[in-house]
């Protein structure tokens, strides 16, 4: 590549790296360097080594957040990729009965998610519309305190995850699905192969790209999961919702204390790209060429 | 190929440039736009609207500043809503965005250096009670005083059941009984979603007040380790509270309710009673509503104490423009008493001057200051301000905590936890 050509690529990422840079890059940097020291996010800093991150390991709301995001994500990572990707089968082909689905299903994921929260809170609060129709079809024992306990706001949560994200994986996988090419499945329909054979021998090898970059994005999306517990239980009751960012914001806003909530935020940082990598190799391993 | 290659180079500059330029903070933001000789001064208002301090009540503070002062433009900054308004503030101070000035400093004004120092002649305004230091300085300014929390109720059934209002703590209870035995939901809270809204209330009708009354210096010797939150007598309130729960005295949907569906559920009758805020008093006043009527909870030792605040309001120390945000404030209070009035009778708050502004008080709220004539005034161990204010975040982890007593967690245990917390936010901060 010659000097000029060099010198107009660099052109052309520059920009891209500028945002990078000043938008990532430094804000990690600082945050790390926030997780050494004992600051309230105005005032005088004061280093303190690794002691945020011991009492981070220390902390047993914390550990109690860890579990509560772990629940939420599994349930939620393990149905939107399944269900995302039987949705996509079942609108791959195209027609205007098809389209109208895919655009039903993604309207959710295009929607304002507080604003949604909202909608979905006022849904579940005990008088809300959920309990309405339980009382006229099952009588009052049906009515339940959905956000009031802890098992069943969780499952709320999750419910509400899903059916916020669920169009998005869909259409990941429904992009993955159409770069599948037609001979493949016909000359698996000449081989004999049926529907479940075409599936297993030709669909799932073939969208393992498409599969990497859902399953990644829905992890890495409800490890960061808050604004859906902000809004419809504010962490609650008690403490019993809360998930690792919703501390995290806590422990820097509520509490000032901006120095043990970057050493979560680091922490945090590390095991999202930890399992980001074990991704894509795992995935990557799975990869056919074409 | 030469020249394309050169206009790609400029575009992209162009882009980086004007990205990079999207990116910074306008010139003299935070003070407003800082004016040209002969421009227009900004000053930043900092408010959060509800239904009874609406839009209406801060535009006539601004309307009329601005029409008595050509120059200077007030602008609203609005306070996005929900139950954590602190929060709100602190990502607004930590992104140079603190209006100039600010109706609300709790949570901030323990921060060094947030808000400016107030000038004495402004001060000489205010009761003297009302004015605290912060590390020998006044950075605050007492707008208004507000008396807490009572229980109000639904007149019609307590004649219906041939009620009265209690006298004692265990009239009370016999008030709570009376109406679980007819099949009706005695009282109501706010749950998840509004976390204060579910023990807070109950808090400050009934236990602070008793604990302030055996330990009228709670919050200094809290902090000199002389006492501590798991004591006798918050156990013994908080146990209490737990007992009625488990009673069923309280709505068995209230956890999922947010607040606001909690007092319309109130109003709809859908409970007898509900604990709440003076504003709603103020409310009921302002939409002639009869039905409903007010007592003070009786403390569970028979002492008389009842909880007000004052509500503080601040100019920011990085404000461009101080000397005008502090004549702002000064005008609301001092010079035109109308608007002052105003604010004041739409949220059922009382003026904290030292030349008193009064307005005409509907029936539920004279009978709201008639129920605690005599008693003796004490502050919010959550919110006093000053020298002994608590940790910021220790509010947040008790009404928290309230919400897990009321789902059946251990009192003692509960108690313990808001001590550990407290020595964590204490030496954290």
């Amino acid at each position: 590549m010659g000097k000029k050509k060099k010198g107009i690529s660099f052109g052309f990422a520059l920009p891209a790296f500028v945002i990078y840079t000043g938008l990532l890059v430094i804000p990690i940097m600082m945050a790390f360097y926030f997780s050494l020291t004992k600051w309230n996010g105005f005032g005088k800093m004061e280093f303190v080594g690794i002691k945020n991150y011991v009492n981070a390991f220390r902390d047993s709301r914390i550990f109690h957040a860890v579990e509560n995001t772990l629940v939420i994500s599994i349930v939620t990572v393990g149905f939107v990729n399944v269900f995302g990707l039987f949705l996509a089968i079942q609108v791959n082909k195209l027609s205007l009965r098809n389209n109208f689905f895919r655009v039903i299903f993604f309207i959710p994921f295009v929607l304002s998610s507080v604003a949604v929260s909202f909608v979905w809170k006022s849904i579940l609060s005990y008088t809300g519309l959920l309990n309405g129709i339980l009382e006229a079809v099952g009588g009052s024992e049906w009515i339940g305190n959905w956000l009031g306990k802890r098992e069943s706001a969780i499952v709320c949560i999750i419910i509400v995850e899903i059916w916020r994200i669920l169009g998005y994986h869909m259409m990941l996988y429904l992009a993955a699905l159409q770069t599948v090419p037609e001979e493949l499945y016909e000359a698996c329909t000449v081989d004999g192969g049926n529907a479940w054979k075409k599936f297993r021998n030709v669909t799932l090898p073939l969208i393992i790209p498409g599969m990497s970059v859902s399953v990644l994005m829905s992890i890495i999306n409800e490890l960061r999961v808050y604004d859906t517990v902000k809004i419809l239980t504010d962490g609650g009751p008690g403490y019993d919702t809360e998930t690792i960012v919703y501390n995290i914001i806590a422990q820097g806003f509520t509490n000032n204390m901006v120095g043990y909530s970057s050493a979560i935020s680091v922490v945090l940082f590390i095991v999202i790209g930890s399992v980001s990598v074990f991704i894509m190799y795992a995935m990557r391993k799975k990869e056919v060429e074409m | 190929m030469k020249r394309r290659g050169v206009m790609a180079l400029v575009l992209a500059g162009c882009m980086a440039v004007a990205l990079s330029a999207g990116c910074g903070k306008k010139e003299g933001a935070l003070g407003g736009e800082v004016a040209e000789s002969g421009e227009e001064i900004v000053i930043e208002f900092g408010v959060y609207e509800t239904d009874n301090l609406t839009a209406e009540i801060w535009q006539s503070m601004i309307d009329a500043y601005e029409t008595e002062n050509p120059g200077v433009k007030i602008k609203k900054v609005l306070e996005a809503g929900g139950s954590d308004d602190q929060t709100f503030w602190k990502t607004m101070l930590s992104s140079g965005s603190l209006p100039d000035v600010l109706m609300q400093t709790e949570g901030l004004e323990t921060i060094e250096g947030v808000f400016a120092e107030v000038p004495q002649e402004l001060l000489n305004l205010f009761e003297d009670a009302a004015l605290c230091e912060y590390n020998g300085k006044y950075i605050t300014i007492p707008m208004v005083k507000q008396y807490r929390m009572q229980c109000y109720y639904h007149k019609d059934v307590f004649e219906e059941l041939n009620l009265q209002e209690p006298e004692t703590w265990d009239d009370f209870l016999h008030i709570c009984e009376t109406i679980k035995k007819a099949d009706k939901v005695p009282l109501m809270c706010g749950g998840t979603g509004d976390v204060w809204a579910t023990g807070e209330p109950y808090w400050i009708c009934v236990g602070n007040g008793a604990l302030l009354s055996e330990y009228p210096e709670f919050n200094k010797q809290l902090e000199e380790g002389t006492v501590q939150f798991n004591n006798p007598v918050t156990v013994e309130v908080l146990t209490a509270w737990q007992d009625m729960i488990n009673k069923g005295y309280y709505y068995k949907g209230a956890m999922s309710l947010g607040y606001p569906q909690a007092a319309e559920e109130f109003q709809k009758g859908t409970s007898v009673m509900m604990m709440d805020g003076s504003w709603v008093a103020a409310a009921m006043d302002a939409e002639g509503k009869d039905n409903i009527g007010v007592f003070a909870v009786p403390l569970m030792d028979g002492s008389k104490t009842y909880t007000a605040n004052y509500i503080y309001w601040g100019v920011s120390e990085a404000s461009e423009h101080k000397d005008i945000a502090f004549d702002f404030i000064r005008y609301i209070c001092e010079e035109n008493p109308e608007i002052y009035r105003a604010y004041l009778k739409a949220d059922g708050l009382y003026s904290s001057t030292k030349t008193a502004v009064t307005y005409e008080q509907g029936p539920l709220m004279t009978k709201f200051m008639e129920n605690i004539s005599g008693w003796e005034p004490a502050t919010e161990i959550f919110y006093a301000v000053g020298e002994y204010a608590m940790p910021s975040g220790v509010a947040s982890f008790v009404c928290k905590s309230f919400q897990n007593i009321f789902n059946g967690a251990d009192v003692s245990s509960e108690t313990v936890s808001w001590d550990a917390e407290y020595q964590r936010l204490l030496e954290a901060q």
